[in-house]
This record gives C-alpha cells, sequence and structure tokens, in this order.
C-alpha cells in the first residue's frame, strides 16, 4: 500500500507529473518550476549546438520535445511563471527552424496552435508565426538542408493554418483576422518569386470551405491571375472556373454524408424484440436526424455569391488580364490548357457583366479552325464572350470566320454541327453579328443528311423565327411568325428587328403581363374571383412536410352547412364563346395588378411557370453566368470512340448476375474434411483390386462401361454446383 | 498414385526458370529499391586517414582516429559499454588532450552528466578529473557547455541525477571556478538551491502558493543514508562555490607589485581561453520582450558578474537569507549535514561582514 501511494505521488516521468499538477496546480508547484528549469537548460543547450547538425532520436531531444509539450500543457496554470514562453517558443521556430531536428519543430509548431486554442497566444500571433515558415520551406531555390523534412512541415503548417482560421471563423466571422491573414496573402503575391502560389491556395481553400466568402478574397484571386508567374496564373484562373461549384458541391457532400435510415429503424422497432437498447438506439438516432435538419447546411452568415459577381472592377480586370496575360508578347509562357482557361474566364466575364474587350474577338480568329485542339472549348468561350452590347461588326467577323471553317460540305459532320451549334449560341446573345445572306445559307443546312448538322441548323432558324423572322427565308418564318409579320405590314408598321444599343429592359416585374393575362382567364372560367386573402398563397412549398400527418383524417362535414360542390364546371366552359384573347401591355398589366394588390409567392410561382412556358425567359437578358457546355456544340454523336473505362464499364455491365466462365475445380477444394467417398476412393488400389465391386467392372459390357463413364462426367461437371 | 499436393509441397515446389524471362519474383520478397536524390548518412563521420610520415604523427593518428570510433559508443543503449568507453578514454587523455579530437569527444561525452547509469557518471566524473589535472584550459574552453549540461543535470527530473550534478560541479570548480563564478553564477546557485530542494523565494510568494516550498519527492526520501550522504556533500560543494565565487585569495602582501603586474597583464596575451567570453559576442540567446515582468532574479541569471564585489551583492540580495534559513535547520538536525551547514553558515556570515566593510569604506 505505501509503495504504491509513493508511486502516485512521486512524478518519475513528465507525463505522470503532467497529470498531477493538472489536477492540483498549487501543490505541484515547486516540481513544475524544476521541470520549467529543465526545459530553459535544455533550450539553451539546443541554442549552443544549433549549428552543428542534430541527430534525430537523441535522448536530449526527446526529452526536449516531452518538455516542451509539458510545458504548453499546463502553462495555463501558470500564466506568470510561463510568461515569456509562448514568445520562446516562437522565436526559437522562427530564428533557429534550420538548425532544430524535424521533431522539434513538428512539436513547436503543434504546442503553438494547443497554446493558441487555450488560449494563451493570439490568433495573430500564430498567424504571424506560420507565414514565415510556410514561406520558409516552400522556396526550392532556398538551399534547405537535406535533411530539412520540408515537405512534411509544409503541409502541418499549411493544416494548422486552415483548421486555425477555421476554428476562428464559427460562429461568427473573425473579421480582424481574415482581414490580416488576407493582407499577408497580398505581400505573399507582391514577392518576386513564386511564394504566391501559396495565397492562391489557401484562398481556395478557404472558399471552398466557404469561410472567406467577400471581395477582398475574391480580390487576392485577382491578383493571382494577373501574377507574372504562369502556376499562380493559372491558379487564379482556375479558382474563378471552379471555386463555386466546388463550394457548392463542398456543402451538398456535407449535408448528405450520413444519413439515417429512419423509416427502416421504426419498422424494425415494430417488428423486433423490444428491448431498452434497442429504444435507446432509436432515440439517438431520431435526435441526429434532428440536429441535422435543425442546423443550417451552410456555415453562420455565408454568403453564397459567386467569386465573379464580387470582383470590385470586372472591366479593368478583364482588360488587365486580356493585354497583361492573353495577348501580350510573353505569352508563350502558358501553354494551350492554360491558355484556353484564360479565355473561359476572360469569355465568362464579358459574357456576365457585358464587357467590352474588343480584342479578344480578333484573338479568337486565330483559334478557329477545326485542326485546332481543344476548338470545341475554344468555340465555347468565344460564344460566351459575346452579348448584344458588342458592336455586331467586331462579332460578325468571328461568325464569318466559324461559317467558313467549320461549315461547309468538305468536313465532317461533327464540325459542321459544332460550328452551327456555336453560331446559334453567339447569335442568342447577339442576334445582330450574322447578315442576312449568311444566315439564309446556313440554314439551307437544315436538310442535311447528318442528323447533328440538321438539328443544328433547325435550332438557328427556331432561334431567328423568335428574335427577327424577317431575316429568313419565307419558308422558314413558320406559321405564327408570318402571320404576325403579314399583320404588321398590313398595319404599316416597321418590323420590330432588334437594333444594336436598344436594350430590351423590363420595367417593373419581368413577364407580369403573362400573369395578368391568367389571372384573367381564370377569373372568367371560375367567373368569381380567385380569394386573395387566402393564407395558402403565401406557403409555396412548406405544406408537403404537414400532409403527412393529416393524411389519414376524416373530413368533418357538418350537415348544417351548404357545400358548393361545382359540378357544372366543365360544362360551362364548353358553352362559353371563345373570346378573342386581347394582349394586354406590360406596363399596363403592372399598373393593375401591382397597384390593386399585393404579389404573393404563389404568384411568384406561377409566374416563373408561365415565363418558361413561353420559352421567354431565354430572351429577356435574365442569363446570368450561364455557360456554355463545349460537349453539346459538336451535337448527338452516334459513333463515338468509348473510352477504356466506359468500355469496361459496358462489359461489366453485360457481365452482371452472371457467374464466370471457369473452372469450378477451385471452388470444390474448399477447406472441409473428406468424406467417405472419398476415403472410399483413395483407398489403397492393392485393399481394392480384389473386391467384387472392382471386380464386377471388370466383366461390364462395353456399352455399359461407356455408360458409366457418361454418367461419371456429367456429375464431376455438376460438381461444383 | 496421384496424391494432391498440399500447401507445403507447394512451397517447396521449384520454380522452373524460363529462357528470356525474368526470375520469379518469391511471394515474401521485399522491396528494397529506392530513389533518392541524395542519401545522407549524419552518424558516420568521415574518417581522415593518418598519412603522416612519421612514425610518432602517424601514431597520433591512429589514436585520433580510435577516439573518433568510438565516439558513438557514447550514446550506446548499453550502459556498461558507455561506461568502458569512458574508461578508455580516460586511459587516452594523456596522448590526445592536445590533438583536435579533444572537442568531439568533449561533445559526446558531455550529455552522459544526465546519464541514468550511475557507473557511467561515476566514470565520467573520473574523467573529469584527469582532463583537469592534464590541462586545465581544456575544461576552460567548454565552460559553457559544462555548466549547460550541468544545469540540465541539477534540474532533472530523476532525483539520482539530480544529486549526482552537485559532484561534477565541484570537479569542475577545481580546475575552472573562475569562469564558472563569472558566467553562470546566479544560475548555478540557483540550481544548487534547486538540489538541495531549498526555495529561492522564502516569503515573498508564500501567498502564491499553498506547496511548502519543497518538492515531494525530496520531502519522502529525506531521510534515508543515500540522501543524507548526497545532502551533505551537495552543500559543501554549495559552500565551494560560494567560498570560489565571493572570497578573493590574494595575499596582501606587495600590494605595488601586483598592482604592476595587473596592468602589464592586460598587454600580454591572455593565458585562459576565450578571455572576452563575458562580452557574449558569439553565444546566442533569445530576447526577452517582457522586461520587468517577472522578478528581478530572472534578469541577473543570464547576466556575467565579472568582480567579487557584484557576486557578493547578488548573493547577498536574492540567496543570503533563504541560504542561512535552511543552513540553520540542518545545524539543528545535526551529523556530518550539520556540520557542513555550519560551517556554510560562517563563511556565509563572513562574506556578510565583507561586503559591508568594503560598501563602509
Amino acid at each position: 500500500m505505501v509503495r504504491q501511494s509513493r508511486a502516485a505521488i512521486l512524478p518519475t516521468n513528465v507525463i505522470l507529473l503532467q497529470n498531477l499538477v493538472k489536477r492540483d496546480p498549487l501543490s505541484y508547484r515547486e516540481e513544475f518550476l524544476q521541470q520549467y528549469s529543465h526545459y530553459e537548460s535544455l533550450r539553451d543547450i539546443f541554442m549552443l549546438k544549433a549549428l552543428e547538425a542534430q541527430t534525430t532520436g537523441d535522448t536530449n531531444t526527446k526529452q526536449f520535445v516531452e518538455l516542451v509539450g509539458f510545458v504548453s500543457q499546463v502553462c495555463s496554470c501558470y500564466p506568470e511563471e510561463t510568461a515569456n514562453f509562448p514568445n520562446e517558443l516562437k522565436q526559437l521556430i522562427l530564428d533557429y527552424h534550420r538548425s532544430l531536428p524535424f521533431e522539434v519543430r513538428e512539436k513547436i509548431v503543434s504546442s503553438l496552435t494547443m497554446l493558441r486554442n487555450k488560449g494563451v497566444i493570439s490568433a495573430e500571433t500564430l498567424i504571424q508565426t506560420m507565414f514565415p515558415l510556410l514561406v520558409a520551406y516552400s522556396s526550392q531555390s532556398n538551399s534547405l538542408g537535406h535533411n530539412s523534412h520540408a515537405k512534411e512541415i509544409r503541409k502541418l503548417v499549411y493544416s494548422t493554418i486552415i483548421s486555425l482560421l477555421k476554428s476562428c471563423n464559427i460562429g461568427s466571422k473573425n473579421q480582424k483576422l481574415n482581414k490580416s491573414t488576407q493582407a499577408i496573402c497580398f505581400n505573399l503575391l507582391d514577392q518576386p518569386d513564386s511564394q504566391g502560389v501559396w495565397a492562391a491556395r489557401l484562398t481556395r481553400e478557404l472558399w471552398r470551405r466557404g469561410i472567406w466568402d467577400d471581395s477582398r478574397a475574391v480580390e487576392i484571386m485577382t491578383q493571382a491571375a494577373l501574377n507574372d508567374d504562369v502556376k499562380i496564373a493559372y491558379s487564379g484562373a482556375l479558382f474563378f472556373l471552379g471555386a463555386d461549384k466546388e463550394r457548392e458541391e463542398n456543402f451538398e457532400e456535407k449535408s448528405d454524408d450520413e444519413d439515417v435510415d429512419m423509416e427502416g429503424l421504426k419498422h424494425k422497432m415494430q417488428i423486433n424484440k423490444k428491448s431498452g437498447k434497442r429504444g435507446k438506439k432509436l432515440e439517438a438516432a431520431l435526435k441526429s436526424v434532428k440536429k441535422k435538419s435543425a442546423a443550417p447546411k451552410t456555415p453562420q452568415g455565408y454568403l453564397n455569391f459567386s467569386a465573379i459577381h464580387l470582383l470590385r472592377d470586372p472591366q479593368g480586370f478583364a482588360d488587365k488580364l486580356f493585354s497583361k496575360q492573353l495577348s501580350s508578347k510573353n505569352n508563350n509562357k502558358f501553354n494551350l490548357d492554360q491558355k484556353i482557361a484564360l479565355m473561359q474566364l476572360l469569355s465568362r466575364l464579358i459574357g456576365t457583366h457585358k464587357l467590352t474587350v474588343l480584342g479578344i474577338y480578333s484573338y479568337f480568329l486565330k483559334y478557329l479552325t477545326p485542326k485546332q485542339r481543344d476548338v470545341t472549348k475554344i468555340l465555347a468561350a468565344a460564344a460566351q464572350s459575346s452579348h448584344d452590347m458588342v458592336p455586331p461588326e467586331t462579332i460578325a467577323d468571328l461568325v464569318r470566320k466559324i461559317a467558313d471553317e467549320f461549315v461547309s460540305d468538305g468536313v465532317a459532320s461533327e464540325v459542321a454541327a459544332a460550328g452551327l451549334n456555336t453560331i446559334r449560341e453567339i447569335c442568342s446573345r447577339a442576334p445582330l453579328a450574322i447578315d442576312e445572306t449568311l444566315l439564309q445559307d446556313l440554314t439551307e443546312y437544315k436538310g442535311s443528311k447528318a442528323k447533328g448538322v440538321s438539328m443544328a441548323a433547325k435550332g438557328l432558324v427556331a432561334l431567328y423565327r423568335e428574335v427577327a423572322p424577317d431575316m429568313l427565308k419565307r419558308k422558314d418564318r413558320g406559321k405564327v411568325a408570318s402571320m404576325e409579320l403579314q399583320e404588321s405590314a398590313r398595319e404599316g408598321r416597321v418590323s420590330k428587328r432588334p437594333q444594336f444599343g436598344v436594350e430590351n429592359t423590363t420595367q417593373g416585374i419581368a413577364g407580369i403581363e403573362l400573369l395578368a393575362q391568367w389571372k384573367k382567364k381564370q377569373q372568367d372560367a371560375d367567373g368569381q374571383d380567385v380569394d386573395e386573402n387566402d393564407d395558402q398563397n403565401w406557403e409555396v412549398e412548406e405544406e408537403d412536410n404537414e400532409e403527412e400527418d393529416i393524411e389519414g383524417e376524416w373530413v368533418t362535414v357538418e350537415s348544417d352547412k351548404e357545400y358548393d360542390v361545382d359540378m357544372s364546371d366543365s360544362d360551362d366552359e364548353k358553352e362559353k364563346p371563345k373570346e378573342e384573347e386581347e394582349k394586354i401591355d406590360p406596363e399596363t398589366a403592372f399598373r393593375d395588378l401591382a397597384s390593386s394588390r399585393v404579389l404573393t409567392p404563389a404568384d411568384f410561382a406561377k409566374l416563373q411557370e408561365l415565363k418558361t412556358e413561353q420559352g421567354v425567359a431565354r430572351l429577356m437578358g435574365v442569363r446570368n453566368e450561364e455557360t456554355v457546355d463545349s460537349d453539346r456544340l459538336v451535337g448527338p454523336l452516334k459513333h463515338r470512340k468509348a473510352t477504356k473505362d466506359e468500355r469496361i464499364a459496358s462489359i461489366m455491365e453485360g457481365r452482371e448476375g452472371r457467374e464466370k466462365f471457369a473452372s469450378r475445380k477451385s471452388k470444390r477444394d474448399e477447406q472441409r474434411s473428406t468424406t467417405n467417398r472419398e476415403k472410399e476412393r483413395k483407398k489403397n488400389f492393392v485393399m481394392m483390386i480384389h473386391k467384387r465391386s472392382v471386380k464386377g467392372k471388370q466383366k461390364m459390357s462395353l456399352r455399359d462401361r461407356q455408360k458409366v463413364l457418361r454418367q461419371h462426367i456429367t456429375k464431376q461437371k455438376k460438381k461444383g454446383h | 498414385m496421384a496424391k494432391k499436393k498440399t500447401l507445403k509441397q507447394q512451397d517447396f515446389q521449384k520454380k522452373k526458370l524460363k529462357v528470356g524471362k525474368p526470375r520469379q519474383q518469391a511471394s515474401n520478397v521485399t522491396d528494397t529499391s529506392f530513389s533518392a536524390r541524395m542519401i545522407s548518412l549524419p552518424n558516420q563521420t568521415r574518417l581522415k586517414t593518418a598519412g603522416g610520415n612519421e612514425n610518432g604523427a602517424a601514431a597520433a593518428g591512429k589514436l585520433e582516429n580510435d577516439v573518433i570510433k568510438r565516439l558513438s559508443l557514447c550514446k550506446h543503449h548499453s550502459a556498461i559499454t558507455r561506461k568502458e568507453t569512458l574508461v578508455h578514454f580516460k586511459t587516452l587523455i594523456p596522448k590526445v588532450i592536445r590533438t583536435k579530437c579533444i572537442t568531439p569527444m568533449l561533445n559526446s561525452c558531455l550529455p552522459m552528466i544526465c546519464d541514468e547509469d550511475a557507473q557511467v557518471r561515476a566514470a565520467l566524473l573520473e574523467l573529469f578529473e584527469e582532463l583537469g589535472q592534464h590541462d586545465q584550459n581544456v575544461l576552460r574552453l567548454h565552460s559553457r557547455a559544462l555548466v549547460l549540461f550541468i544545469n540540465s543535470s541539477m534540474t532533472h527530473i530523476v532525483p539520482a541525477i539530480q544529486r549526482d550534478s552537485g559532484k561534477f560541479l565541484r570537479c569542475v570548480l577545481r580546475y575552472c571556478g573562475d569562469e564558472l563564478v563569472r558566467n553562470s553564477w546566479a544560475k548555478l546557485l540557483k540550481g544548487l538551491f534547486g538540489v538541495l530542494g531549498w526555495s529561492v523565494e522564502t516569503s515573498k510568494n508564500a501567498k502564491k502558493s499553498v506547496s511548502i516550498g519543497v518538492k515531494t519527492s525530496s520531502v519522502v526520501s529525506m531521510n534515508s543514508a543515500k540522501a543524507k550522504k548526497a545532502q551533505q556533500s551537495n552543500i559543501e560543494t554549495l559552500l565551494e562555490f560560494v567560498k570560489c565565487g565571493c572570497i578573493e585569495q590574494t595575499s596582501d602582501d606587495g600590494h605595488e607589485g601586483v598592482a604592476a603586474h595587473s596592468a602589464y597583464g592586460k598587454y600580454l596575451i591572455p593565458a585562459a581561453p576565450q578571455p572576452f567570453q563575458h562580452l557574449k559576442l558569439f553565444v546566442r540567446e533569445l530576447k526577452k520582450n517582457q522586461t520587468g515582468s517577472g522578478s528581478k532574479l530572472e534578469e541577473v541569471l543570464n547576466v556575467t558578474l565579472q568582480d567579487f564585489a557584484a557576486r557578493r551583492e547578488v548573493l547577498l540580495a536574492y540567496f543570503y537569507d533563504p541560504m542561512v534559513l535552511n543552513a540553520s535547520g540542518i545545524i539543528v538536525g545535526g551529523g556530518e549535514c550539520g556540520r557542513a551547514a555550519s560551517v556554510l553558515k560562517d563563511t556565509l556570515e563572513g562574506i556578510k561582514q565583507l561586503q559591508e566593510a568594503q560598501q563602509g569604506a
């Protein structure tokens, strides 16, 4: 007993002491001080030996690592005695990191993180310590020692920074820290050597996690995209192209990572024997489901703006990007993929913000030949970069070039389809970019035998039926459009061809005339006003959840109330004469509707539905950041060479539910004891030879013997089953 | 009879070799190929070949090689091997003390001050004695590292190592006491206090800590014979250290001549290595940015104290009271320790009077 108790209070190793100190800091103060001074002496030894190469696994190193961990664990118990400790660690790692062994460096980094978590040092201090390390261990030009473990340290430091920023931004955003970190990122980008890659990586990672979502972070990436270094510029471009998608995917993944099958559990509870354990399991599952549904999918205060929308100066950025990276003399440093990424970024910028970068259209011309590698991507970029605010002459060159290069009888059908589809995409954005003759030439392809080509040409025709039917040939115009044209000709009106510079702006609410028309129709049909004060109009989507509970209930029908059951509804409609639908002007509709009543969410939902029905949304300029899919430009392909993965997938699909064609022999020899039959067969030949069963076989007729052999073979074959 | 091949048989089957095909790898083969730009073998120091023409030089070179070869044995896992190595070094010292290999030897021997085995420590102590007897300057040159390692052993968590630190200090004090008291007066005093289990802050910080001012380990094993003996030796070490640092051993006769000598001395090449060590020109130390936050003792810890008066002042200011208090406690306990403590107490009082007399003068 005595020995035990003595062992409990006598600290013979640091871990034990740490436990004791944490429990009762005041009583073990002397021991702590002793260890602290031991730490100090070891630290001095390390600094004395700083120039010599420290071998790892040294007892001193081990002790020092242990003590650093110990002191940082318990230093919150003795704030006065260890006031200088974090600062010492910081100096050690910053000034002597080259000469310290890897274990010590690692330990110091993790201890500093721990100190931050305990609130001993501020997050800013930690950031200020980590960034220099990140820079010091990333540069290749810097001659680091061969034992520096640069990669590990980089990884450690990088993950430390990420987790620090993550933990600091839980709940509410720590704007101060974010701003200071972003300032460091800006400085990194300014530096001549390629340190800025860290700024770009960090920003992208934090953007993906939704920790940084402000315009400052976007500004960092614009700086990165304009950087001289190829890698940094490319990562900047990729950020704008893909970061938002990544972010969405990230949050989606998070939301559906582990789904508890509640229905299944409930069912099991009904069937299985009821026990306390099962009940508890169900409760826990229920709790987790509730928690998950209650918790927001995205962090608090998270802004769902895409990076391109948060740009401060899109026009300036696009101009600089074009003049500095793409069209400058030293654009040879980029390879084709990088150039395409830059083109895509530029075109997306131009399309989203309707910018004017006139140089890019002639820049595209160089690449628009069918033999160009990845030409569909460039075609998509060209389509994306055209919009109605660009002078039509500029885009007309582009269209002409595409028509010349891609759309002719001498090229493969996919090429022609891609060209036509691209022209359609361009013209849907800038209808004036094509002249009548060219358009009419191109529409001739609707009779092509290749399906893709004819579909593409028909698409072009369909587009111009809506936009400017008078540019088409007479027979292509279609019934509605030609009737309209005739009517306007009769009335002497000018045809409403789109004109450059006249914007199709909407005032009030887009498409409200449709709603007004619909309302009117409904009123006529019902014969009474739709109840405007109905609360249900305000709730659109939420009803579904509650329905389940009500489903089985009976509706109480009170006898003394009269129910107005509409029996004659269908009859009414037939009788009603089809009245001429009068057109409602958008302005008057807006005035009428908006002044007379408040539009409910249900109304807006209906409006949306009507708009899509009419297909006007595409033409109203509401397209925002809609990207042109480069794969779709080619059109449907009949015989495309499948990739290896696809081929293997299809092979595997065919094999589903089929057993392998192979010998079953291997399956027969599973581990088991021998059967009587096998024992019989293995029995020594000499012992068996005189038995009648064997001797009888000799005397069998040839026919019988053959029969037996056949039987044996079939039996052997079936054996594996 | 075609018997089924058992697994065991399959294992011993000979693989047929085929022409034009590489030999089949065994199933348990380990891939030892690696790709590295550089291979570093830090623990294999390059051994210099002794290419001396003269016989004596060749012999010396051979000895040096022998020492360098054995350096790695200082980290051997077996305590006996380490001890044997130290004993071997001791026998070599008269021959190699003037050679270059003495510095790497000391560098790898010094960490053994904190060795866990008592025999190794004893052997190391003998080695230091031998070194000091042959050339004091070697120890003087390495006094800084010595102080650091002795200090490290003074604060070691294992009590046995802690107790033995006094012996090392005593030994080193004999040969390079001047350097020690100049450069690390307060640090070593504080360390000795720690070894003896005395607290530097007697009553000032009583409110802060509940602890009784002594370590539990020293309380529990206070009365064992070993502890008593160690305590006595440590008190004696403290006494010697204090004497060395505070009491000038100048004979007062021929005052003029001495003054003249000292005047010459400034212009001669100094006898001791590193005479300007106290300027700390080539020493790395962490800066403290929060000066004034700690107690004043911490500021004194890293300061060199060049003259006796300054050391006496520091002693009286920070260490005198607790020392007298604790010494009188031990005197009451009596025995060998008590005798040593009483001598210490007397010396301390003498020092106090000396300082007061000087200040009065």
